[in-house]
């Protein structure tokens, strides 16, 4: 019988069996309720600026995407030149740049063009990284041997200069430059789903598996895998802050995505100049806010995802 | 420990191989090198085109055309530019000088801000400096390159002329008239560096923090502080020396970040590097100089990231390399 350690002197035994009993059904409650799903999302809750920030991001995708649907096609490269670099005023928000195109529609289309760079560079990376850390974790040997000097190779590379020379000789275009940072930004993830398959390869579950005689194929994505999800997820999260701003280099230095076409990095070139500065400067201003803000938001959603689902990570 | 080194040196020589392999092959199958060059003429006939291919060597086999040149490359014969037939070695050697100049200020700036406010901001965790550290270095890390370099530039530059303050020179590394002193180049010096620093220092300054937390809570402390160690011995003989060691390794492998901000940063204040240098070649596809500067800046890579091995076998005597 458990004894409450609020036992006062005088209490009768009856009352006693009674908070006992009490206590014993609200722990069975709580473990009830205590699913892992649960347990992750408390302590995702408990992180006030990923909360915040993961309300601000769902919030910016939406309007960016929903809006740009709703958007004239041309409504980036409307040329009013009667209000050419005109500052942020009830009808341009966000002001016009040098042709008179209003900036925060710009800035709307130029988002979903950021944004999906950033989410399709990063869904390349990440499903390169998990392919290869999963296949030299798992096989080891000489496989593991080359698949990772490959991904030190890479890392030894600079990437900006990598991806601008590949951009320069292929023809800046979205896809081009969408390929081109997934193909460069995987050797990250590949390096934690490696350790994480070589942790896990030997466990009793997998050995069971492996025992009644489940295929290589369908332990790695069956019986592995889904045991090394949480890092993956947030070196996702992480990578697409990385991507984005990627996207945002390449762009601004004239190898991503090419005006008059908007993309945030390529809007803040085109207020970049000096007189541009002077005379407009909403015209860099908005579109950096834009990054920034992204950046900083997915940063803290990814921090918030990692105390959330990978506690004793330290990445 | 030396042949330590020597050993890796002489790892490091394949991998360095393996990459221009990589990257000669990348370039050259994905690209037209005389596509430019016969593109901006109209009446180039086939004959042209071939006459051309065989003075670049282009007419031989790949595995012929990547060792000769790799060879060339080794001897110190780098080629010449397409465009400006400048040699590339000389054009190179000048704009790294440059280039080693922005990294190394802005990295001596970036210890400068980073090690007092990640000390400090530990020492005192959860105070009101502590939250605005924390804050601003999440906002920092945040930030692209290029948007701090213009807000710099609109400020200092731009605000501070109008105001009549002492204004910042935008871009470039002297005034286009009279002569070249030093103490212009340090004001030109200055935005570039700053740019630079306050965004790795937001890193550095983070990752100080938490190091620094992470040993205060180390029985060695308490034994320190329980023999009566003042403070501020305490925190000179073992808090920094103790973080000091993996500050140094992370410094050192961010030298790839660290390049190419400097190459963003470069192409936003005319600073004459190697980073405007290869954007400048990269619009021409001027293969001789990308090809170099891509091979220099990963030997460099690969160079700093034998230089943190060792360093951090020199600081943590536990580590015995053989």
């Amino acid at each position: 019988m458990a004894k409450s350690r609020t036992n006062a002197p005088g209490t009768s035994r009856d009352t006693d069996v009674e908070v006992g009993a009490d206590l014993r059904a609200e722990e069975a409650k709580s473990r009830a309720i205590d699913t892992p799903g649960k347990i992750i999302r408390r302590r995702f809750l408990k992180h006030r600026m990923a909360v915040i920030s993961l309300i601000f991001f769902v919030l910016l995708v939406v309007t960016v995407f929903v809006w740009a649907f709703l958007l004239p096609a041309d409504a980036a490269t409307q040329v009013d030149i009667y209000n050419a670099n005109s500052g942020p005023s009830r009808a341009h928000p966000m002001g016009t740049d040098q042709v008179g195109s209003d900036v925060l529609k710009r800035i709307i289309l130029g988002g979903r063009v950021s944004l999906t760079v950033g989410l399709l560079a990063v869904t390349i990376a990440v499903t390169i990284g998990t392919i290869v850390g999963a296949v030299a974790g798992y096989y080891g040997g000489l496989i593991d041997n080359l698949l990772m000097r490959i991904a030190d190779m890479m890392l030894s590379i600079p990437l900006l200069l990598l991806i601008v020379m590949l951009a320069a000789i292929l023809g800046p275009s979205v896809r081009t430059i969408i390929i081109v940072i997934g193909l460069t930004s995987w050797m990250g993830i590949s390096r934690i789903v490696r350790a994480n398959f070589l942790s896990l390869k030997n466990k009793e579950c997998v050995e069971a598996a492996r025992s009644i005689g489940v295929k290589d194929f369908k332990l790695i994505f069956r019986h592995i895998l889904p045991n090394s999800t949480a890092p993956i997820i947030v070196a996702a999260t992480l990578g697409l802050a990385e991507a984005v701003l990627l996207e945002a280099y390449v762009s601004f230095l004239g190898y991503g995505i090419q005006p008059p076409e908007p993309s945030w990095g390529n809007m803040v070139t085109s207020g970049g100049f000096l007189v541009t500065i002077q005379q407009a400067p909403w015209m860099m201003f908005f579109p950096g806010i834009m990054i920034t803000l992204t950046v900083l938001t997915v940063n803290f959603i990814g921090d918030g995802l990692r105390d959330a689902l990978d506690p004793f990570s330290r990445l | 420990m030396g042949t330590y080194i020597l050993r890796r040196f002489l790892q490091a020589i394949p991998l360095l191989f393996i990459i221009s392999l990589a990257l000669y092959y990348s370039v050259f199958s994905l690209g037209d090198p005389i596509g430019r060059l016969v593109a901006n003429n109209p009446r180039t006939t086939q004959a042209d085109i071939d006459r051309v291919k065989a003075l670049y060597g282009l007419d031989k086999p790949k595995h012929q055309q990547y060792l000769h040149w790799a060879g060339n490359f080794v001897r110190g014969n780098w080629g010449q530019s397409l465009v400006t037939r400048q040699d590339v070695r000389p054009v190179i050697w000048s704009r790294l000088k440059n280039t080693l100049l922005l990294m190394v200020s802005s990295f001596v700036l970036t210890l400068l801000i980073a090690i007092p406010t990640g000390l400090i901001s530990a020492l005192k965790q959860y105070s009101t400096f502590d939250y605005v550290v924390t804050g601003l270095s999440f906002i920092f890390y945040s930030l692209p390159v290029f948007f701090l370099g213009f807000l710099l530039i609109y400020i200092f530059s731009l605000k501070f002329f109008q105001w009549g303050l002492p204004a910042l020179p935008a871009g470039g590394m002297y005034d286009l008239r009279g002569e070249s002193t030093p103490l212009q180049l340090l004001k030109h010096l200055i935005l570039p560096a700053f740019t630079i620093a306050l965004i790795s220092a937001a890193l550095y300054t983070r990752y100080l923090r938490s190091s620094v937390l992470e040993i205060m809570g180390q029985d060695y402390v308490r034994t320190a502080r329980a023999k009566g160690l003042r403070e501020s011995v305490l925190i000179r003989r073992h808090v920094m020396k103790n973080a000091a060691l993996p500050l140094v390794t992370l410094i050192l492998l961010q030298v790839a970040a660290l390049f190419s901000g400097a190459v963003v940063t470069e192409s936003i204040f005319a600073w004459p590097g190697m980073g405007s240098l290869f954007i400048d070649a990269a619009r021409n596809v001027d293969y001789p100089i990308l090809m170099a500067i891509l091979v220099i800046a990963s030997a460099l890579v690969i160079l700093f990231n034998l230089i943190a091995d060792v360093v951090y076998a020199f600081l943590d005597p536990r580590i015995k390399y053989s």
